[in-house]
Formats: C-alpha cells, sequence, structure tokens
C-alpha cells in the first residue's frame, strides 16, 4: 500500500482486531492513563476498555446499535498520551493500543458516528479554512504584522518557523509568541513564516478524519515544495509529531526539529546570550507528543537548566510518566467527563514540587495549564510560562 | 444460579449509589466479563451493570436488594484473576470497589487502614514515604487491589518462610456480609487475637463470605537489603541447593526466584547482561541493618554453593542487581511481545523433600497434554517459596475453543502435580478454576464444609455466584 493513501475500513479494522486478541486484559494500562485517573473509574473508561469495546462493536455488530453514540463518547474521550503503549511495552504485551484506538476512530468517522458533536465544526472548519478555530485564512499572522518577519516563500529563509493555529489565532498565546520570535531574532537566526501557513493536519488525524489530513498534508507539502523549505522548526510538539512521523518519507525533503531541540544546539554554542540571572525554580511539564511520543525528555530540562538562577525540579510524574495536561487528542475541541480536571491535577503537582514556575513547550498544554491555574486562582503560587518566556527574560532581548 | 434481574435493576442501583456511579452500557459490561484468559467474552453471562458505591451501606443495601431479588453481586477490584475469579459465569451486579480508595496510616496506633479498591502500589508508595513496607509483592502491584490481595492473602513474589502472608499483619476488616448486615473483626491493638478471630473468614476467603469495605494492617518498618545470585548447571542442581538452604537452617530469603536455562538467557540477552550460561538462582535478604541482611546472605550462599555452582556469590553493584531482577521481570512480556501472542502460567508448588522431582515435572509440565505439548514451555518462579510457574505462550490465532482446552489443560496439569506432591496454590486463590483441585485435595466432605459455611453466610448464594459449584 501507498503510504499516502487513505487506509479503508478493512484495515482499520483488522488493527483494532489484531491488537485486541493480543491484548491479555492485565490491565496494567489503567495505572497511567490520565482518562482512568480522571473519569470515575469504569473500566471501559481506560485504554484495553476502549480497545476491547471497539473489538466487541466490530465482531458484535453494535457499530449500527443504539450503544454506538456511547461507543463514540469512549473513543473519542482518550488524549492520546501514549501512556498506555509506553506501559503495555514495559510490563506487557506491546500492543499498539493508541493505533488501535485512533483506528477505531476511523472506523466511526467512515461511518458518520464519530468525531464528538463539539468536534465537527473544528473538523469543518479545518477543511475551510485550514485551521480547527474557524478563523479566517489570512488572519493567521496579524499578530506579527508589525514585526520583521520574513515571509516565505516571497523571501528566503534558512529555518520555517511552523507557527501553528493555536498561536496564531489565540490572542492569549501571542505573547508566547514574541518570546518566541525574540530568542530567535536575538539569536541572529535566519528564520521566515510561510505566507499561507495551514493547519498540519494532526486534529484531522486525532478526530479520525483521514481525509482531512491528506488535503492539509498535500496543501503543506506543496507549500513547503514551492518555497524550498530544508528546515523546519516547530513551536507545536503536535505539529513536530505530525510532520515527522504522519507526513510520508518520500514528501519528506525537509528535517523537522521542535523549538526545544533546535534552540538547545543553538544556545550550546551561545550560552553567553543568557545573561540575566532569573531567580525561579522551575519544573517542567512534558508534553505527550515531546515526550512519551518522541522521547524528548532531556533537552526542555537542559535547555531550562542553561538559564543561569534557575533552580530545575521535578514534579511526582515526569518524563514517561508524565501526566497529561488533558489537551490532546482531539479534546481542545469538546468538552469531556474530567473530574478532576487533569490540568488542575498538575497544577497541584506543581505546586507540590515547591516550583514557582511551571515550564511548557506546547502551546496547548501551556493554555489548558495556564486556565486551570487561573480557574483555581492559583496563578500567585505558580506561574505558568513556555519555555521561551524563560529564555527570553534571560536574554533581556528588547522586541 | 441464574435469574431474570428486576425490571428497574438500573434504577434501582442509581438510587442507591446515585446516577453517576452507574453504568449499564454494554462496552462496561463487556469489559467487566473478561480477565486474563485469552478468549472470547460470552454474550449471555455479561454482567446487568456495573455499580460503584462509595460506603459501607451502599454497599449494605445493594447486598440486601440482591438477596431479595435473589440477583448475583460480583465484587471486582482491578479483575487481574489468574484462576477465573474475575470471568463470571452468569450475569450479575458487578460491584465495582474503586471508589474505596482511601489510605490513612495511624502511626500513633501502629496501624494503616486502607480501601479494598487501592491499588497496592500507591499504598506501597505511601507506606515507603513514613519509612514502612507493605508485606505483599504481586507482579501486578501497578494495578493489582488491595482487596484482591487480602481475599486471596497472597504475599506474592515474597517467600511465605521469611515474612508470612499479608493476613499474618492484618488487624482487623469492616464487611459487608452477603445479607446486607455490616461487621467489624479484629483489633485496634497490635495483637491479633487469639482463638477464634472472624477477620481469617476474609483474609484469604476468595471473596466467598462478605465484601470487605476497609483493611487494618500493622505497620512493617523498612528493613535492609542484600542481594545474591548462582548459576547452576541444571534444575536439579538448583531444587538440591534449595533443599540444602532450608535443612540447613539458613535465614530464609525474602524474595528468591529462579529461571531455567533458556529463560535465563533471554532475559540476560535482553538486558545485555553477559553471564555464564545456566540455570539462575537470585535471592534478596532482609534485615535491620545492611551488615545483618549481607551476612544473612552469606549464610544462604553457603549452602548454595554446596551444589557445585558455576557461580554462587553477593551481588552489590546495583546496577548489575537492578539489571539481573529485571531480566527475570520481563521475561513474559518480551515473549508476549516478540511472538505477539498471550502468556498462560501455572502455579506448581512442591513439598521441600520432593522439590528435585517436581521441578523436573514442572520442566516438562506440556508433555502429554493433547494441546499444550503442541508449544513450548517455559519455566521460572519463587524457588524460595518451592513455587513454579510453567508457562506458554498461546497463539492468538488459535480458536476460541482450542484456546479454552489450552486453559484446561494448564489447570488440569498444575492439580494432578499439586495433589501428588501433597501441595496447593500459594498466589492466586482455590476456586473457581481450582474448585475440581479443591475437592481432590481435601475430599468431598471439606469442599462440603466450605459451602456450608458460604450458606451460613451467603444463604441465597448471592455473592460471587459460580466460584463454588453447586
Amino acid at each position: 500500500m501507498n503510504e499516502n493513501e487513505i487506509k479503508g475500513d478493512s484495515y482499520n479494522k483488522e488493527t483494532v482486531l489484531d491488537a485486541a486478541s493480543r491484548c491479555r486484559n492485565c490491565n496494567y494500562c489503567f495505572s497511567i492513563c490520565p482518562l482512568f485517573q480522571s473519569t470515575r473509574g469504569f473500566m471501559s473508561q481506560t485504554p484495553s476498555g476502549i480497545l476491547q469495546s471497539i473489538k466487541y462493536a466490530i465482531k458484535w455488530d453494535l457499530l449500527k446499535g443504539n450503544e454506538k453514540e456511547t461507543l463514540r463518547d469512549l473513543v473519542y474521550s482518550c488524549t492520546t498520551c501514549n501512556g498506555c503503549v509506553v506501559r503495555c511495552k514495559a510490563k506487557a504485551t506491546g500492543i499498539p493500543v493508541l493505533e488501535a484506538i485512533e483506528a477505531g476512530r476511523k472506523i466511526l468517522r467512515e461511518m458518520m458516528i464519530g468525531p464528538l458533536p463539539q468536534q465537527r465544526k473544528p473538523l469543518k472548519d479545518l477543511l475551510k479554512n485550514g485551521n480547527p478555530y474557524g478563523e479566517k485564512p489570512g488572519k493567521r499572522f496579524e499578530w506579527l504584522q508589525d514585526l520583521p518577519v520574513k515571509r516565505l516563500p516571497q523571501e528566503q529563509a534558512d529555518i520555517l518557523l511552523y507557527v501553528g493555529c493555536t498561536l496564531s489565532y489565540d490572542q492569549e498565546l501571542h505573547g508566547l509568541g514574541r518570546n518566541l520570535l525574540a530568542v530567535f531574532d536575538g539569536l541572529d537566526i535566519n528564520y521566515g513564516v510561510l505566507e499561507n501557513e495551514t493547519c498540519c493536519g494532526d486534529p484531522a488525524l486525532r478526530m479520525g478524519d483521514e481525509a482531512i489530513f491528506q488535503e492539509l498534508m498535500n496543501a503543506n507539502v506543496r507549500l513547503f515544495k514551492e518555497a524550498g523549505v530544508k528546515k523546519i522548526v516547530t513551536v507545536s510538539p503536535h505539529c513536530f509529531n505530525t510532520f515527522s512521523k504522519e507526513y510520508p518519507v518520500q514528501e519528506r525533503q525537509w528535517s523537522v526539529r521542535h523549538y526545544v531541540e533546535f534552540l538547545l544546539d543553538i544556545l550550546k554554542e551561545k550560552k553567553a546570550a543568557l545573561t540575566k540571572k532569573l531567580p525561579y525554580t522551575v519544573v517542567y511539564h512534558d508534553a505527550c507528543y515531546l515526550g512519551r511520543h518522541n522521547q524528548i525528555y532531556d533537552p526542555p530540562r537542559e535547555l531550562i537548566a542553561m538559564v543561569p538562577g534557575i533552580r530545575l525540579v521535578e514534579m511526582k510524574m515526569k518524563k514517561d510518566e508524565a501526566l497529561c495536561c488533558g489537551g490532546g487528542g482531539g479534546r481542545m475541541f469538546a468538552e469531556v467527563e474530567e473530574e478532576p480536571k487533569l490540568a488542575r491535577t498538575r497544577i497541584n503537582q506543581a505546586i507540590d514540587a515547591d516550583a514557582d514556575v511551571l515550564a511548557t513547550a506546547c502551546p496547548w498544554c501551556y493554555t489548558m495549564l495556564m486556565n486551570a491555574a487561573k480557574d483555581m486562582q492559583a496563578t500567585d503560587k505558580i506561574k505558568v510560562m513556555d519555555i521561551t518566556g524563560l529564555l527570553k527574560e534571560s536574554m533581556d532581548t528588547n522586541e | 444460579m441464574k435469574s431474570s434481574p428486576p425490571q428497574t435493576l438500573i434504577e434501582d442501583m442509581e438510587r442507591i449509589v446515585g446516577k453517576k456511579y452507574v453504568s449499564a452500557h454494554i462496552f462496561e459490561r463487556i469489559k467487566n466479563s473478561l480477565d486474563t484468559f485469552p478468549y472470547e467474552a460470552e454474550r449471555d453471562s455479561l454482567p446487568y451493570v456495573v455499580v460503584m458505591p462509595g460506603s459501607k451501606e451502599e454497599i449494605s443495601e445493594i447486598m440486601r436488594y440482591a438477596n431479595g431479588s435473589k440477583v448475583p453481586v460480583f465484587i471486582r477490584g482491578s479483575g487481574t484473576s489468574f484462576i477465573g475469579a474475575a470471568r463470571y459465569p452468569v450475569p450479575g451486579i458487578v460491584l465495582n470497589t474503586h471508589r474505596f480508595n482511601a489510605i490513612e496510616l495511624s502511626e500513633d496506633y501502629g496501624y494503616f487502614e486502607c480501601g479494598p479498591g487501592c491499588i497496592c502500589a500507591s499504598v506501597e508508595e505511601a507506606l515507603k514515604k513514613r519509612g514502612f513496607f507493605l508485606p505483599a509483592a504481586p507482579g501486578s502491584r501497578l494495578i493489582a487491589s488491595m482487596g484482591g490481595i487480602i481475599s486471596n492473602n497472597t504475599s506474592a513474589h515474597i517467600v511465605d518462610t521469611s515474612i508470612g502472608k499479608p493476613g499474618d499483619y492484618v488487624l482487623g476488616i469492616e464487611a459487608v456480609l452477603p445479607t446486607g448486615e455490616i461487621i467489624e473483626t479484629g483489633t485496634k491493638g497490635l495483637r491479633r487475637p487469639a482463638g477464634t478471630d472472624l477477620t481469617k473468614f476474609f483474609v484469604g476467603g476468595d471473596g466467598l463470605l462478605g465484601v470487605i469495605t476497609k483493611i487494618r494492617m500493622r505497620l512493617v518498618p523498612q528493613f535492609e537489603r542484600a542481594c545474591g545470585i548462582a548459576v547452576y548447571k541444571d534444575l536439579e542442581s538448583v531444587a538440591r541447593a534449595v533443599q540444602r538452604m532450608y535443612m540447613e537452617r539458613r535465614p530464609a530469603p525474602f524474595f528468591m526466584e529462579f529461571m531455567e536455562e533458556k529463560v535465563a538467557q533471554i532475559g540476560y540477552d535482553l538486558k545485555g547482561i553477559e553471564s555464564q550460561r545456566g540455570a539462575v538462582v537470585l535471592f534478596v535478604t532482609n534485615a535491620d541493618s545492611k551488615e545483618e541482611a549481607a551476612r544473612k546472605a552469606d549464610q544462604i550462599l553457603l549452602s548454595l554453593s554446596a551444589e557445585d555452582p558455576f557461580e554462587a556469590q553477593r551481588i552489590e553493584d546495583a546496577v548489575l542487581w537492578e539489571k539481573l531482577w529485571s531480566a527475570r521481570e520481563v521475561i513474559g512480556s518480551f515473549l508476549m511481545q516478540q511472538s505477539g501472542n498471550q502468556w498462560a502460567s501455572a502455579e506448581v508448588v512442591s513439598n521441600l523433600k520432593d522439590l528435585p522431582e517436581c521441578l523436573n515435572e514442572a520442566a516438562n509440565f506440556n508433555k502429554g497434554l493433547p494441546v499444550l505439548s503442541q508449544l513450548t514451555s517455559y519455566l521460572f518462579g519463587h524457588i524460595g517459596g518451592l513455587t513454579m510457574h510453567p508457562g506458554v505462550i498461546i497463539p492468538k490465532d488459535w480458536d476460541n475453543e482450542k484456546k479454552k482446552k489450552a486453559i484446561d489443560e494448564k489447570f488440569q496439569r498444575e492439580e494432578e502435580l499439586n495433589l501428588k506432591y501433597g501441595t496447593c496454590g500459594g498466589e492466586w486463590g482455590q476456586f473457581s478454576k481450582r474448585t475440581s483441585f479443591f475437592v481432590k485435595r481435601y475430599g468431598e466432605k471439606g469442599y462440603g464444609l466450605v459451602k456450608d459455611m458460604k450458606k451460613v453466610f451467603d444463604p441465597n448464594n448471592i455473592l460471587n455466584t459460580g466460584l463454588l459449584e453447586d
């Protein structure tokens, strides 16, 4: 099968049935699953529970029955944090639980059962506007209009800074974006943004719509080729993961890195750029799509630790056992049962670690954690910052 | 017992525990009907409903209701039973203990109390923080519930002759009887009752007699450890070395694991350990001081060294020990991952005198069995506890009936061996798939006594129906 081809219903069903036939129901996956930890604890609200649900829906012909929406709600409640995969590999049968759950989403999408009702509009918006927020494509870079940022392909640059939808359209994140640009400028990085940037396709994939993903991917690949892009640096771990794992190898005529690894390499050579001591105790929240999905655990910590004055501490759940913020897997676009809120639990873990700054490297994690801190009225106890904010403050740059 | 549920069952459950703690959709019912056996869920035995009570009073009301309407109730912790106790033969109400997850340390009393839904690893962590340890170490510690551990009274991988079983530390419990009454047993003191102690009916009671709602256990201080290894040319030498250890009155090891040569080699290769080939014994001793733990290990090594090992020594390099120990721990998962199939193992227990013969038979576990003999057997276990886990990898492509046959043969051979050596399983419980063994081992009269006792507590056979056969 061509890697670029949409995999059909029978392939997705086979993926589910094969994984489920190897699942031993040992339930070790429960112990790391954020869904299990943030719901009432029913066994179907777990990785193996969702997997078995899809399997029996296929085998017992329940996809057409009156419980299909119950199945949809289960399948789409997963945060896709990949904890189950890591745990199953370490302790059990090593099955691709998440791949099977996502195959289940594709089956449900194909049958028009999925996604969740609140996710339908973002999906449509992806197709119509190239972003899931219903914003016009032309508004994407309004936030940096006053900044001297190169636009590809009209201008040339060594690095394509792939900004992503969330940073572009969420006003709350524009400060984060400005910090990142200031750091890039401060380090004399020759970069630019893509004039007609469109969504990488991650939300479509996570919501089970492979056709929309293909549309977005094809658009991006075309834009990258037209602009002669050779190196991409992403702001979001989700975009990074999508470009590096979901886009077909034969289409990748470019390398892709997340900004933490990219900046770490540069700052190793230019450490003197970090001039100002910051008297913070910082704890880092591992983003699922940097950590468990791509094993990037140490670079963000090294990057933070390079900032003079910072004391880096750790939370109870870290690295491959880190708690998801709850925003992945399409959940940014839907209200799902969550009690306690994962992001609130994470804020409490950061406070328990005696940190005064909770650092992130993902726009969605930042949003989830920042909102949780505000809701908990805990912003005086813990400050949520993107790593770029720390770097910018230490570099003492002027925008 | 197979009954029709009251039409208002779900509404009635919602009234008792609240709507949000009742689930009757088919997917929750399916997941609650599955266990670690490799065969399919069966539609006609799916539970009617899963409920998650939050108090002993709610459980009491559920049990009274179930008695009145003759609907079976199945207690479910994490569903990790290896003997079929979590695979229900008839429909009923599944009573999930997840909300009973509080743990409270009372150092001024010298005990801790926890709910049956507490996960073993969480209890371990809470105890460790304050310098105590949990006297149970199941392989499934990340998910096993305390209710299951206490109902089976399993110390799991810990050698019983070292520190006993969890029941030796249980000071008392709170339970709801199948007829709905709430009782408390035992003591808040640090001496377990002399004479009649109702606690004993529930600890190791296989969940037959009541729903445990609280467990009170003595706090046991953490201890220091020493580790050691011995490698032998064959399993007979392993058996004779362990016999010597006991007969020469050495200190009992806290853990003592073994792997046959081919299993050890798999683990070593995985962990990048270069070592002498052979059958491997790994052990841990416990004591108040490092010196005392090391002295105990040296004492054990005196016996282990007398059976001509390739090597027998203490291991002081923590990194090497971690590799060696994890080489043993990853075997099952590696074999499953390598083949893409599922692991199933038995629990063969020897007496001390016949250990060499029993170990040899465990090594040839599949011999002569029509289905299992088609598979390779792998052998490891807790040799300090004279326990062997011969295991197989059951192909996922086998049809359901063949998988069932494989599991039945596993219990059949386990039964033959444990009967032959006059022993019984020491980790996984006694009924469900093992009921036939119990009858043969302890006679119709012995089994009848268990059934009679069940009747006293549970006259309508409501609780965990089917664990005992009618």
